[in-house]
């Protein structure tokens, strides 16, 4: 089925030259760390804290409302070290996610209400569940879809997932239209 | 892999050939002449949502939707868990020998036909079960999820005269625990007043509180319990607890009374209305075999299936049948000379029919009493079977001078005979 | 993603015989056949295992023969999750050589998930950090290995009893000869050759001399047997309060099959199970259709003939509101993946098993579906609009991809909450797969390729009734 299109407040969003398009409702922490790179969007009340570490997030990826995208820090006798967060193209996270990965690859899919664990690692084309709990420093390899608490591997990805993630992706940030051109 | 590594060993020799039993519940899976299944799972498919349970074994059967369902589990089974090529394996499968035609049947074509498999065995439980303590005559006693089984295995063959079915199992624990949950059970969630239970509790949950918490009680306390059930009068507490609390979730706990735990598993040993518990079905089965035969089968006696593995099951049952067999007068005249023992499997009792298989398979007989995917297609999709008379079973075609037989013989066109008896001793009683 | 684009509502039927369908993106398509395949009807091969954690793979025979385990990465007994390895340095006290302390770094596993650890139940930390844990053995292993051998042992004896009697010599020599292959080939098993070696070279002489005698027996004692006195009788410590959270639950039980564990002060870290890539191939031609890279981590494939690649995908492009007998209109969408521009011809669905449940008016006409274009992306869509185009029948062109208008009514018996289902056939001309076809083969590419007609049945979820009222 083809995504429908969805109209946002104009004034709402900000959107930059390389056609990112974020939310004025999300809190961007230490923006100077955070690098959209382009067709990107942050939806409302997202919170993405480069105060901490540097955030790299890919082209055409999708962040929903209410997610929020945290480096991932790792304990030392000598105190705390955070670790930068690196996020690949035509990724897609879904609405009250939290995101402490150390990685993810492209062509990620992650379910709604989850909980991605401190330095955990997503490959490339893998989907986490709605409502899963990744445990801290977990890994998931390609083509595995994860869910449960802790998750487990549940079911094998088709071999397409690549081209299904680049279509949904590019036809979400298609039809993700401001309502203002609409008008006019 | 290329395809001729696997079929140098795969066909050839015993390596492995996939054992699978499959259960109710649980599925057993690994490979023949290992110690252990590799994995026990639940007899389900799971998707994110939802698990859907298959019945390999149940009565209730559609044949049609398993076709789709045994697909998706068999996958999971070959490719996933066991992670082999089915095409390069044989397989052994252990079921009851009262396993409806039609389930086999169905089994079988999704793995010959779907699968591919070059072969496969379906071996009698209460058979196998014998491999696993070295003795050819054994009265086998199988307390699985559903029902309870009594079957007789003489000089390595079963008596099918003798079996003696009722079910008792655990699913009918898991439902007096039900029963007493919603008499006198109560929800809390976090700090508010408790309320009793409205809803039933998933199985899951029930087969939790059994594993963890349930026992089988000792004669004179079971009887004191039993008597207490119908006077109604109270007995004296030998539970240290009178409540227990089961978290049920982080906010939500059960408040359980401790009686549950003594008194859950007594349906298995109190006679219901025809007077049938578990300890009269191994007496009844003893009751129909050859009179020379029942001492020694009295003296081995075999008790297999995850039901049996509650505390204190094994003397229990002793226990009733020594009750029995000095008090009750249907038994008493007959098998008053009989002293019961039981053998002591050198695995867990939820384990004995995989075990079993998995030595079976690594003999000969086993490649050559195998169904072949051509003798399967030849005769139509139909199998041999002790109740099937126009099919001969697959023989002895690689050696065909020498007919190795009795030791290890298995029920075959011989034993059909023995059903229609079996039928009308069953109607008698 | 297969939920996010809800691929599953639309099903293409890949075996004429059954009616299975299943979604195209769960599909493959075979050029050289020229058929749809699923991984139901294609032949699973396990190139290479791998282990989750580490990501280090494995060739198949080398994880058959470590039960598909992984060597260094073990699982928390508790709640199945992968064990993380944690360093830590402890003092020990002074030794007879030197006055000082030392310190060393002795390592542990602790779950990061349920907070279980190998110092939770009492296991002493390692010096080393991998290698040192050991899974538990079956109590009972030895008496198992002696059972087997037994059996084959009686099976031995049987057959060479039966040779003696065998009056024919020839025979006699073809069973020599079939034990001799069938004892030589069991190397496989190394523990078992060995138990064997003397019995197999003593049956072997002994059928020489025509003398059954000197085969060495193996005997088995019976298993041994309790009386009611002997059973173990109910421990009185059952009558304690019970600790639920001190028990063990049967998944945590069933995940050691040899000695299910009763309580949690008993558990010990197992090793992970690990992971197969798979390649596919087909049944009738047995061309490989799928051939993951070797890499775990990789996405790449060194064949991959998936079916999106090949056929026009149909989707639910805008959904309408659904009411029982009630004439609705929607707009399907197709997407050419191929070079060639398509014709696409719909047909009405014939006799069919799977259940369908409303009329669906399809568009009369062929419609064409522009070629998919690399570079599409770049160039400004909105010129690509065809005046040609009946706007009655075409919704919208973009690219490789057309919205067309079909009308749709569900039976007047539908409820509100059904599944609207409608099925048709759809007809197109395929050019691809030859010259691929042929250049795999490393044959001559022709000029114009002749295209194929294929002909798909498709079955498509249009949603469910709406209830009359909203």
């Amino acid at each position: 089925m083809d995504l429908e299109e969805i109209y946002y407040d104009g004034e709402n969003y900000i959107e930059t030259a390389t056609g990112n398009k974020v939310s004025r409702q999300s809190v961007l922490c230490g923006s100077q760390n955070i690098v959209l790179n382009g067709k990107t969007i942050v939806q409302s009340d997202c919170i993405i804290r480069g105060d901490l570490a540097n955030v790299r997030v890919g082209r055409h990826c999708i962040i929903k409302s209410r997610s929020v995208i945290r480096p991932p820090f790792k304990k030392f006798s000598k105190g705390v070290a955070f670790f930068p967060c690196v996020i690949g193209d035509h990724v897609y996270i879904e609405e009250d996610s939290i995101v402490n990965a150390a990685q993810i690859g492209s062509y990620v899919h992650i379910g709604k209400n989850c909980v991605i664990g401190r330095r955990c690692v997503l490959k490339d084309c893998c989907q986490i569940a709605d409502n899963t709990i990744l445990p801290p420093e977990t890994l998931v390899p390609p083509f595995k879809l994860y869910g449960g608490s802790p998750a487990v591997c549940v079911e094998d990805l088709p071999e397409c997932t690549q081209y299904l993630m680049i279509d949904a992706t590019k036809q979400y940030y298609e039809n993700f239209k401001s309502k203002k051109t609409v008008i006019v | 892999m290329p395809l001729y590594k696997g079929l140098g060993i795969g066909l050839g020799t015993d390596a492995h050939t996939i054992v699978l039993d499959l259960g109710e519940a649980y599925s057993k899976l690994g490979f023949a002449g290992e110690d252990q299944p590799r994995m026990v799972i639940p007899t389900t498919i799971e998707t994110i949502d939802c698990a859907t349970a298959i019945k390999f074994t149940s009565t209730i059967f559609q044949v049609v939707q398993s076709l789709t369902y045994s697909k998706t589990f068999f996958d999971k089974v070959f490719y996933k868990h066991l992670q082999v090529n089915p095409k390069l394996q044989r397989v052994i499968i252990c079921e009851s020998l009262l396993n409806p035609t039609k389930i086999r049947e169905a089994v079988a074509t999704v793995l010959f036909q779907h699968f591919e498999v070059p072969s496969i065995f379906f071996a009698p439980h209460h058979l196998l079960a014998c491999f696993t303590i070295a003795v050819n005559t054994a009265l086998v006693l199988d307390c699985s999820y559903r029902e309870t089984l009594v079957i007789p295995v003489i000089e390595n063959t079963p008596v099918l005269w003798g079996w003696q079915a009722a079910p008792l199992g655990a699913a009918s624990i898991h439902h007096s625990i039900m029963d007493e949950i919603l008499d006198k059970g109560k929800i809390q969630l976090e700090h508010n007043p408790a309320t009793p239970v409205t809803q039933r509790l998933s199985d899951k949950v029930l087969e939790d509180i059994k594993v963890k918490a349930c026992f089988v009680s000792e004669y004179e306390r079971a009887k004191k319990i039993q008597s207490a059930k119908w006077s109604k009068e109270p007995i004296e507490e030998i539970l240290q607890q009178k409540e227990m609390v089961y978290p049920l979730d982080g906010v939500t706990r059960l408040i359980i009374p401790s009686s549950i735990r003594e008194n859950a598993a007594e349906v298995l040993f109190e006679q219901d209305n025809d007077q049938v518990s578990v300890a009269t079905l191994v007496l009844d089965s003893l009751l129909n075999c050859p009179i020379d035969s029942r001492k020694e089968l009295a003296r081995n006696l075999l008790v297999t299936g995850g039901t049996s593995m509650l505390p204190g099951f094994r003397h229990r049952l002793l226990f009733e049948l020594k009750e029995l067999v000095q008090h009750e007068e249907r038994y008493n005249s007959k098998l008053s000379e009989c002293e019961f023992r039981v053998h002591n499997p050198p695995i867990h009792a939820n384990l004995v029919g995989w075990l079993g298989a998995s030595i079976f398979a690594t003999l000969e007989a086993f490649q050559r009493k195998s169904i072949t995917k051509e003798y399967f297609n030849q005769h139509n999709g139909k199998l041999p079977d002790w109740c099937a008379t126009d099919i001969t079973p697959p023989n002895e075609a690689i050696l065909p001078p020498f007919k190795v037989k009795p030791r290890l013989s298995l029920p075959s066109a011989g034993t059909k005979r023995i059903k229609s008896e079996s039928h009308h001793t069953k109607s008698e009683s | 993603m297969a939920s996010l684009l809800q691929v599953d509502r639309v099903q293409y039927v890949f075996d004429v015989d059954t009616q299975d369908s299943q979604s195209l993106s769960r599909l493959y398509f075979c050029i050289y056949c020229l058929g749809l395949r699923s991984s139901h009807n294609l032949l699973h091969e396990d190139d290479s295992h791998f282990c989750p954690q580490a990501l280090d793979s494995l060739a198949s025979a080398e994880a058959v023969s470590r039960k598909n385990k992984c060597s260094n990465s073990w699982r928390c007994p508790a709640c199945l999750h992968t064990l993380s390895t944690r360093a830590t340095s402890t003092i020990s006290p002074p030794t007879t050589d030197s006055n000082k302390p030392t310190v060393k770094t002795v390592y542990y596993q602790s779950c990061t998930f349920c907070r279980w650890s190998t110092r939770s139940v009492g296991i002493d930390d390692k010096e080393v950090a991998n290698d040192a844990w050991m899974e538990k053995e079956n109590p009972s292993l030895p008496r198992i290995n002696k059972l087997l051998e037994y059996y084959k042992y009686l099976e031995h004896k049987e057959k060479v009893e039966q040779a003696r009697k065998s009056p024919i010599k020839k025979e006699l020599m073809s069973v020599t000869m079939q034990l001799k292959q069938k004892y030589t080939s069991s190397k496989h098993s190394p523990g078992k050759k060995s138990m064997f070696g003397d019995s197999l070279s003593g049956a072997l002489s002994s059928l020489r001399l025509k003398d059954v005698s000197s085969l060495k027996d193996v005997s088995i004692d019976a298993s041994s047997t309790l009386a009611l006195d002997d059973v173990e009788k109910l421990n009185t410590d059952v009558y304690k309060p019970v600790q639920f959270t001190a028990m063990t639950s049967t998944a945590q039980r069933l995940d050691q099959p040899g000695n299910q564990i009763i309580e949690c002060s008993d558990l010990a870290p197992r090793r992970s199970q690990m992971f197969m890539k798979q390649s596919l191939r087909c049944k009738i031609c047995d061309h490989n259709i799928i051939k993951p890279e070797y890499s775990p981590t990789s996405i790449k494939f060194k064949i991959h003939l998936i079916a999106l690649n090949h056929i026009p995908d149909i989707r639910i492009s805008k959904p309408s509101t659904l009411r029982a007998g009630e004439r609705c209109q929607f707009v399907l969408s197709i997407t050419n993946p191929t070079e060639h521009v398509i014709h696409a011809t719909f047909l009405p669905m014939e006799e069919t098993k799977h259940e369908i449940n409303a009329k669906i008016e399809l568009p009369t006409c062929d419609i064409v579906v522009g070629k998919f274009d690399d570079a599409a992306e770049f160039v400004d869509q909105l010129t690509s609009t065809n005046n040609t185009d009946d706007a009655s029948i075409i919704a919208f062109r973009r690219g490789n991809k057309v919205g067309f208008y079909v009308h749709c009514t569900p039976d007047p018996a539908l409820s509100p909450g059904d599944n609207v289902w409608v099925g048709m056939r759809f007809k197109h001309e395929h050019y691809g797969s030859a010259p691929l076809a042929l250049l795999l083969k490393g044959g001559e590419v022709e000029k114009e390729p002749e295209p194929n007609w294929l002909t798909h049945s498709v079955f498509i979820n249009l949603g469910k009734i709406q209830s009359s009222l909203e």
